[in-house]
């Protein structure tokens, strides 16, 4: 008798699970139309007025410009957001972060640990991440820090504060290199830039001859191996001019088309950037940091070299991405183009444009509507959405 | 002056033979605007504003300022254009007072008295300011043209600051306003990981205890100037007596009586004579309490002492609020300040961490920290708008050109839910208050100093550009054409 009733019992525990489990994927599918909003697209449809958004299955299914609505009926069940006065923007994109997990990203055994995967320190539910969500940061790209000479494999992930929702975009992303002074430490080597320069070189040729042979070092050079396979490319943390000089020749040695992040003195190597079509990603413009730096940043805006920021969270806060498109709107850069450094750039720069970065049909919906003008910063983060599904709502 | 050249001018064509006047006048006449001093130049009406005064007149439409050798001589609607003033249209643009920053670390030559290390409370910063700061400009350029600069310091010791003015150009671009403007003192060792409650202990029993020495002290020395009035009335009547014995020498009088004793002065303290002004509240203390039990700390310390106290960097007021309401304790606070994550932005790389030689281990960052208690800090400054309590808004960090942004983090605050008036005034009016200089600087009243911001747009909008800022009357910064 009693053997029945626990059956039941457990089948009706496994429907209830089932059900709280299914039921973010079934908001995902929700249809959601936001009207009568200033839209900055960041594509090529630039900023459209009093316009509307109708999102399906988590995608961006059209863009309605002015007096181009669909009747109501044609919604059918979608939920309406009225968004008059209200400005929306795509989903910022975080190019090089360590939210959540500033101090698990750092494996500091070796200099070269070059199989570690970000993903697996990062923490979905930390305050930190609620932080970011609630400053607009929809896209991140996680990555190991900055004091190993191969720090490992950075990982792409979305937001969703959720555990049933898949949130990896890309789990080997970049492999991390850093040629950044905090790399260099007196105990061990590389002391020096061009010992780092060598160092690596040297375990790419041993990764080479040695594939598949030495079961020791495959488990360190997992990511040198994906990256002489060519499946994932380097990002170099890179700020000085020598830095960035020695990331630049070792990239020519190699023949890898890398990235390279920090940048604070990228704008003194203008012109061999562009030519090698090196894209950068940049340290945030902080209240503490002298006019130079946020010259240096416009300077390269005006070479039409591709560049992003990046928050670096927690060395800064999120709301520093804001704060640096904002310092190039001062500059004399318009609102629409210092916006592209926080979104569309960077996208193109992690190789995610085709579906993130700007507001386009067929892109994922990952979008935050303000209260006002975007990098005014009386406008408060209404709500944001990633893949047509809020995860962050103002008073709610 | 236009109008005395005219003049002359005209004196001179009516009379020719004068020429050989004019050859000796023209050097004077050229030479004249260059000897009166920047800053007490000419009269200058700025008319068709926006004001918004932050003091009693409100904000005046379509509005008028005569300024006159530095200073706001009228401000209204209707004021008539005095012979020879400079008149400047100002249509479309707002006037607001110049910023004002409230907290530290401007000026200071390098690194000079920001770790000092061994400082005590007579430690003044106006003994280590760099007169010609390079920075000075770059803050002007933001409108911020009054600022509260003090020695900064992990350690737990107080020390001196100043309210300063910026101006451009000239010899010196620092003019002081008030000297020994506040003490400042570390509640919270905050440069660390390894920080615990019981080292907050220990910080703040050293610092009750240099109060109370103070005390003794001042009543030491109360004791020795009472001793000594004693002193001199018995000594003036003894000097008196011996006169008369020696008049009455041979009298057989008797024993004259003896001569009193001089009491012994006691040693004077420098830094006890700067602690016990803070006693006689000449001098704000300036608590950095960031935890609540540090705050409440903060006010004990007030309480017991009876110290005008300033609270800084007290980003968790929430939970002891109606303390602080209830003691009308002014905070000074930054919507970018979070103690739990870091103290030092830039982390470890960067200018800030250069500027500090830190290592990755002397951040303070800890995720371990509530979840729920986060989420409400965000909802926190809706409370402080519908409360009693004073603020100004500061620097979230102690760098030095972190005071350009004042007006970008009253933005913020608007962001999260404080009026704009009350905002405007956190970095104008209310700074000023607190500082204790508003009856110079801090609000566009006829009689105060003529420090300008002009704008082309609402002053908190971040995308408004300023266009020009005044400081005395002249112009110490121009938007390039």
């Amino acid at each position: 008798m009693k053997k029945p009733a626990l059956l039941v019992f457990f089948c009706a525990g496994c429907l209830a699970l089932g059900a709280a489990a299914w039921r973010p994927q079934a908001a995902a599918e929700e249809t959601l139309f936001i009207k009568g909003a200033k839209i900055y697209t960041e594509g090529p449809a630039g900023v459209l007025r009093d316009a509307g958004l109708l999102i399906q299955a988590g995608k961006i299914r059209r863009i309605f410009g002015k007096g181009d609505e669909p009747s109501l009926a044609s919604l059918g069940k979608a939920r309406l957001i009225d968004a008059a006065g209200k400005t929306v923007i795509p989903g910022l994109v975080d190019a090089h972060t360590f939210l959540s997990g500033y101090y698990r990203l750092l494996e500091n055994t070796e200099p070269v640990t070059s199989d570690l995967i970000a993903a697996a320190a990062f923490v979905p539910l930390s305050p930190e991440v609620e932080e970011a969500v609630r400053s607009g940061i929809t896209t991140i790209n996680f990555s190991p820090r900055s004091e190993n000479l191969v720090g490992g494999m950075s990982s792409i992930l979305k937001l969703v504060q959720s555990s049933s929702e898949p949130s990896i975009v890309r789990n080997e992303a970049f492999l991390k290199i850093s040629f950044n002074a905090a790399m260099f430490r007196p105990d061990r080597a590389p002391t020096s830039l061009m010992g780092a320069r060598e160092m690596i070189s040297q375990r790419l040729k041993l990764a080479k001859t040695s594939a598949g042979k030495n079961r020791e070092g495959v488990f360190q050079q997992a990511g040198l191996l994906k990256l002489l396979e060519g499946t994932i490319r380097p990002m170099i943390a890179a700020s000085t001019f020598a830095e960035i000089n020695t990331a630049l020749k070792w990239l020519e040695d190699w023949g890898f088309q890398g990235v390279i992040v920090g940048g604070e003195e990228a704008h003194l190597l203008a012109g061999a950037l562009k030519d090698k079509k090196i894209p950068v990603l940049l340290s945030p413009i902080l209240p503490a940091y002298p006019e130079r730096i946020a010259a240096g940043a416009f300077a390269l805006a005006k070479q039409g070299i591709a560049f992003g920021f990046v928050s670096q969270t927690p060395e800064a806060a999120p709301l520093s991405l804001r704060l640096s498109a904002l310092a190039l709107f001062r500059l004399g850069l318009p609102q629409e183009e210092a916006l592209k450094t926080i979104t569309i750039q960077p996208a193109r720069i992690l190789g995610v444009a085709d579906s993130l970065g700007s507001l386009e049909e067929g892109k994922d919906a990952d979008l935050v509507i303000f209260g006002g003008e975007p990098l005014d910063l009386r406008s408060p983060v209404e709500a944001v959405y990633i893949n047509g599904r809020a995860v962050f709502e103002k008073g709610k | 002056m236009k109008l005395k050249e005219s003049t002359i001018i005209n004196y001179l064509a009516r009379s020719l033979p004068g020429i050989a006047i004019a050859l000796i006048l023209f050097p004077l006449l050229v030479s004249a605007p260059l000897s009166s001093a920047p800053g007490q130049s000419q009269t200058l009406l700025l008319k068709n504003a926006r004001i918004q005064t932050m003091g009693g007149p409100g904000v005046i439409e379509n509005g008028m300022i005569l300024v006159e050798s530095g200073k706001i001589k009228k401000i209204g609607r209707d004021i008539s254009v005095p012979p020879g003033a400079e008149v400047l249209d100002l249509s479309g643009k707002t006037v607001i007072p110049g910023l004002v920053c409230a907290a530290p670390s401007l000026f200071l030559y390098e690194r000079d008295l920001a770790y000092a290390g061994e400082e005590g409370a007579d430690t003044d910063i106006l003994e280590g300011i760099n007169y010609d700061d390079p920075s000075v400009p770059e803050v002007l350029q933001y409108g911020v043209t009054t600022a509260y600069i003090s020695p900064v310091s992990f350690r737990s010791t107080g020390a001196l600051g100043a309210v300063v003015k910026l101006k451009a150009g000239g010899q010196g671009r620092l003019t002081v306003l008030k000297d020994k403007a506040g003490l400042s003192y570390r509640l919270d060792r905050m440069e660390d990981r390894r920080s615990s409650n019981l080292l907050r202990l220990t910080q703040y029993h050293r610092i009750r205890d240099q109060f109370r020495q103070a005390q003794e002290y001042s009543a030491e020395w109360r004791a020795y100037e009472k001793k000594l009035k004693e002193y001199e009335e018995k000594n003036k009547e003894f000097e008196k007596k011996s006169k008369d014995e020696k008049a009455k020498k041979a009298a057989a009088a008797p024993a004259p009586p003896a001569r009193p004793k001089k009491p012994e002065k006691p040693r004077k303290d420098e830094t006890r004579e700067i602690l016990v002004q803070a006693l006689d509240k000449k001098i704000p203390v300036r608590f950095e309490a960031h935890r609540p039990d540090a705050i409440l700390q903060a006010l004990k310390l007030a309480e017991e002492f009876g110290l005008l106290v300033i609270l800084e960097k007290s980003e968790d007021w929430a939970s002891v609020l109606p303390e602080i309401e209830r003691t009308s304790t002014p905070l000074l606070l930054n919507p970018l300040l979070d103690y739990r994550k870091f103290t030092i932005p830039g982390g470890e790389k960067g200018y800030a961490a250069s500027l500090l030689k830190i290592r990755a281990n002397d951040l303070f960052y800890s995720d371990a920290e509530s979840l729920s208690e986060d989420g409400r800090r965000w909802e926190n400054w809706k409370r402080l708008a519908s409360s009693k309590a004073r603020f100004a808004l500061i620097p979230p960090d102690s760098f030095p050109l972190s005071a350009r942004f004042m007006k970008d983090y009253a933005s913020l605050a608007v962001g999260l839910g404080i009026s704009a008036e009350a905002a405007l005034s956190s970095v104008t009016s209310g700074a000023a208050r607190i500082l204790g200089v508003f009856d110079r600087v801090g609000s566009l009243e006829e009689g105060k100093d003529a420090d300008l911001v002009v704008l082309d747009g609402d002053p908190l909008d971040s995308l408004a550009r300023i266009q020009t800022v005044y400081v005395d009357g002249s112009i110490a910064w121009k938007k390039a054409p």
